[in-house]
């Protein structure tokens, strides 16, 4: 790589010229200007940045940014973006999928993704709806959840996707909210600068066909006291007053929420957060409000080896274009009849 | 009647003190039939290769059920092989076999109710069962044999197991190398060549193993030579260059290495499968990868990816991978990625016939994308081909952008025929991309107007940013759905297909360049084909046949070719309705697939006689095909 000075480049230099085209209001928007501006912070490169997607709303996000793009096909950016990055590691590839694309017609390849371990960034838009297909239910409503294709309500268990990513062996597991820039930037950051796949969740806010689906956890008022901003080595305290705090319950392996100062609880008692501690990372990616605050942030964080870098160091260095043919068609299962 | 045949062979045995009888024949076709797992198929594998390396001319085919563990001593788990070896180079399974060597008598039956035996094949059987401890099994002996006493077959009763068991005592394990031993005797095989590949067969196991078989096939040897009256001589004529022997996925694998392929991304599938084991063996050295992907669709997408990113990537896969891949192969021709997709065809619909021969994917390949996804389809025709066809397939793509799918089948799969051994010419490994930055106003799609031929940039290339998609979408790639850009996206795509066609030579004619019939036919029938076209104008009927490697776009001047003929058949292995059937008029009647396409792109009334037998097709089969399609006659 060239060590020549690079521009420095802001996060309108990675918006296109194309027009965006969601809808007036969709959380979106938000995410797409935390991503700009994270890629600024990164000061990457763009003609090494991809932005992978699949399709759906959120799948168009490739289009806004001024990188190298691919919008592929339903469900499948993962499998396109593992021979990308087989075939160039050094590429920055981030995926775009969201909770139908992701992980219903793609959840087999997000699976496979995520448990290999390839080096790059998935940003799933969770808006517990389809949006682009104007409305139906999808993997992450809730059950009872009213649309065209459940008119009487759903009756499916909806998928967590955090649990989902940490069951299937997920090293990095992040969640934040569409508007909640500035803690969107640092999960992000937090992720490109991750090795392995890093799985972000983001809550995003449908304004057409489910406005306000978090709303218990992001409304005005309520959002202090209904989310928890995990970071690592740091007491598991939320609230205005931030006197609220998670511990373990005695004697059990369930999370509950107390207050300082309060039946004997004290700050010995709440729990410290450890990105490295998956048993923690999935009690942490269940906890639902009202009853518990939703878990933000860096939820669980254990580098491994790298799905490509392992598949590289296990070729040999023989450039194709130098090997002998000839030799090789001797070799094995081969022989030659002397002529 | 075996229990004479078995007389007779003692008779003979004392009454021969002068040696056995040397029969010099042109070829022979060999059968080696055994229960799933007795190892029939190794035994035919090497005898096959020996032979070929001995510079007779060979094709072998396997005998395979579709299950790895069919009950024993059951005729649908006949496993094997077919050899038929020459004087002169074998191009095709043949007809029926000369020489079968059978494990048991209910493989044997089996192969004799499928009409594969010759009139008067000589037939080599274990004969533990006519006195086993099991009176059911005795009784099954007894049955087959009279079923068989009609016939003008030679039985020779053979004591494997009690032969076998004096080296091992595992027989079922060993029987293989025997009778291994038995044909290398008979066909006056090189011993020692035969042990060379033993061993190389063995080489991973301990040494022990390798000494043990070679023990077995010694004492097969020496059994037929003190037991067996009778020797075949196939002569040998040295090829004038240097040949070497494989299987047609083996030839593929080195193909694709020779063409400069970078990485493989597969699913398991049969009959393809074996093409990355193949190349796994090898690949990695030369800093090639082989990629296991979650399903079909994702290996079809790591190729995708890993061209998009700059590798020279291939997919391969059988059928119903297929029809999974079909989504993103459409994304590739939209996207013009180039993409090499290798189809190993077995028989279908569904699972179909999973470890058996068909060339019923040809309209699959071609029309499969809903919407309009013009893109190249071969069909190599000889195991030879499939070496070479990767790196044209390669080359394709490269140059079109686009996507070239590769049609072979499970019988060139596992076919093995020796050709002569390729040179590596530099030519064919993938020119290096252009890297350089992009100078500022190409298009990601600066279509040539004419040719609709673009230069490719990929990820890592300072100045070439854009966004691929799948939307319909204009020089920019920016989504376009206005009428003009998508008509516009359309043409170009097809153009090149066109523009490939115009640099293609028109197909070679094999017989007279006028006739009353030309056989049209495509893929591994090439062989069988010109057999019975051979045999047809040895009758003195006006046959002529072509065959096709280029399906899309098909190869220029056909219906020049075809207008010197009075008719145009094509002979497939693949369903079409025969006129005569109930309710088949000659409006709903299902065409074969080539026979479909020839019609819709010459308007000429191409007939067809095809074929789904779950085997390759036979010349004497194609033969009478031939006659019901010659013009006066009702096909």
């Amino acid at each position: 790589m060239t060590t020549t000075q690079l521009p420095q480049l802001s996060a309108k230099d990675f918006g296109s010229d194309q027009e965006v085209r969601w809808c007036p209001g969709c959380g979106d928007y938000a995410i797409l200007k935390a991503v700009q501006r994270t890629l600024a912070d990164l000061g990457v490169r763009r003609e090494n940045t991809v932005f992978v997607s699949g399709i759906g709303c959120a799948s168009r996000f490739p289009y806004y940014v001024s990188t190298y793009g691919f919008h592929t096909i339903h469900g499948r950016a993962p499998a396109l973006a593992t021979g990308v990055k087989l075939a160039n590691p050094e590429l920055d590839v981030w995926v775009i999928t969201g909770d139908g694309d992701g992980l219903s017609i793609g959840g087999n390849h997000m699976l496979h993704m995520l448990r290999r371990n390839v080096d790059l960034q998935i940003i799933l838009f969770n808006n517990e709806v389809y949006g682009l297909t104007k409305g139906q239910y999808s993997p992450t409503s809730r059950r009872g959840f009213r649309s065209p294709s459940t008119p009487m309500g759903s009756i499916d268990n909806p998928i967590a996707p955090g649990a989902f990513a940490l069951g299937v062996g997920a090293r990095f597991v992040a969640r934040s909210i569409d508007t909640l820039t500035p803690h969107l930037m640092g999960v992000l950051s937090r992720a490109h600068e991750h090795k392995g796949a890093s799985f972000v969740e983001v809550f995003q806010n449908c304004v057409v066909f489910n406005d306000g689906a978090f709303a218990a956890f992001t409304e005005k008022g309520i959002a202090v006291e209904q989310q928890l901003h995990l970071e690592h080595g740091k007491p598991m305290l939320f609230g205005k007053e931030r006197n609220r705090g998670i511990r373990l319950r005695p004697g059990s392996i369930v999370l509950e929420a107390v207050t300082l100062g309060e039946n004997g609880v004290g700050m010995e008692d709440i729990l410290v957060h450890d990105e490295r501690d998956h048993a923690m990372a999935q009690l942490l990616v269940a906890m639902q409000p009202p009853q518990l605050p939703i878990a933000l942030g860096v939820i669980h964080c254990d580098p491994a080896p790298t799905y490509e870098r392992e598949a590289l160091a296990q070729l040999g260095s023989t450039p194709v274009a130098e090997l002998d043919l000839n030799a090789l068609l001797r070799k094995g299962r081969t022989w030659t009849v002397p002529g | 009647m075996s229990s004479s045949a078995s007389v007779a062979t003692k008779k003979r045995k004392a009454s021969t003190p002068t040696g056995p009888v040397v029969t010099t024949v042109p070829e022979h076709t060999v059968e080696i039939v055994s229960d799933s797992g007795e190892g029939a198929q190794k035994c035919g594998q090497i005898f096959g290769a020996v032979s070929a390396r001995m510079g007779n001319g060979a094709w072998t085919v396997e005998l395979i059920p579709a299950e790895i563990q069919p009950p024993a001593r059951s005729p649908a788990g006949a496993s094997g092989n077919r050899i038929r070896i020459g004087t002169k180079p074998v191009t095709n399974w043949g007809d029926a076999a000369n020489l079968v060597v059978a494990f048991n008598e209910q493989v044997l039956a089996a192969r004799h109710r499928l009409d594969a035996l010759h009139e008067d094949a000589i037939i080599l059987v274990e004969n533990m069962w006519a006195t086993h401890d099991d009176e059911d099994i005795r009784r099954e002996w007894v049955e087959v044999m009279e079923e068989l006493s009609t016939t003008s077959y030679r039985i020779v009763e053979v004591p494997m197991e009690e032969q076998c068991l004096t080296i091992t005592d595992n027989p079922r394990r060993g029987k293989n190398m025997f009778v291994l031993g038995l044909l290398s005797w008979i066909y006056e095989r090189d011993v020692e060549t035969v042990r060379d590949l033993i061993r190389l067969q063995f080489r991973k196991k301990a040494a022990v193993v390798a000494e043990t078989n070679i023990a077995l096939l010694d004492l097969g040897y020496q059994w037929a030579q003190e037991h067996l009256d009778f020797r075949i001589n196939v002569p040998i004529e040295k090829p004038s260059t240097p040949m070497i022997v494989m299987n047609g996925n083996q030839t593929l694998a080195m193909g694709a290495i020779a063409a400069g392929m970078e990485l493989c991304a597969m699913y398991p599938i049969t009959p393809a499968t074996s093409v990355s084991h193949y190349l796994g063996e090898i690949f990695e050295e030369f800093g090639g990868i082989v990629h296991q992907a979650e399903d079909e669709i994702a290996a079809a997408g790591v190729a995708i990816g890993s061209s998009y990113a700059g590798k020279v990537a291939f997919t391969v896969t059988s059928g119903p991978g297929l029809a999974l891949k079909t989504e993103f192969i459409g994304l590739a021709v939209m996207v013009e990625v180039p993409l090499v997709v290798l189809d190993v065809q077995r028989g279908g619909p569904s699972t179909g016939l999973p470890t058996k021969v068909e060339q019923s994917d040809l309209l699959a390949a071609l029309y499969a994308q809903p919407g309009d996804a013009p893109k190249v389809v071969l069909a190599p025709a000889t195991i030879e081909e499939c070496f070479h066809m990767v790196v044209t397939a390669r080359r394709i793509a490269e140059a079109i952008r686009g996507v070239v799918i590769v049609l072979t089948d499970a019988n060139l799969a596992t076919g093995v025929q020796p050709f002569p051994r390729p040179n590596l010419d530099a030519r064919w490994q993938a020119a290096p991309i252009d890297l350089s930055p992009v100078t500022e106003g190409v298009k990601p799609y600066d279509w040539d107007p004419e040719l609709g031929l673009s230069r490719r940039f990929i990820p890592g290339q300072p100045g070439g940013m854009h966004t691929l998609t799948g939307l319909s979408h204009d020089e920019l790639s920016k989504v376009a759905y206005d009428p003009e850009s998508h008509e516009r996206g359309c043409a170009m795509r097809s153009r090149k297909l066109a523009v490939l066609q115009q640099s293609l030579k028109p197909p070679e004619v094999y017989g007279d360049p006028e006739g009353d019939l030309l056989v049209v036919g495509w893929g591994s029938t090439k062989g069988a084909i010109e057999e019975a076209v051979d045999k047809a104008r040895a009758e003195g009927l006006r046959v002529s046949t072509v065959q096709l490697r280029f399906l899309s776009p098909l190869e220029p001047g056909l219906k020049e070719i075809f207008a010197r003929f009075r008719k145009v058949g094509t002979v497939e292995i693949n369903y079409s309705d025969r006129l005569g059937d109930p309710y088949i008029t000659v409006e709903n009647r299902r065409m074969g697939q080539l026979a479909f396409l020839l019609r819709a792109h010459t308007l000429v009334d191409v007939d067809c006689w095809t074929r789904v037998p779950g085997q390759p097709l036979r010349p004497k089969g194609i033969l009478e095909g031939i006659k019901t399609m010659l013009p006066g006659r009702p096909s």
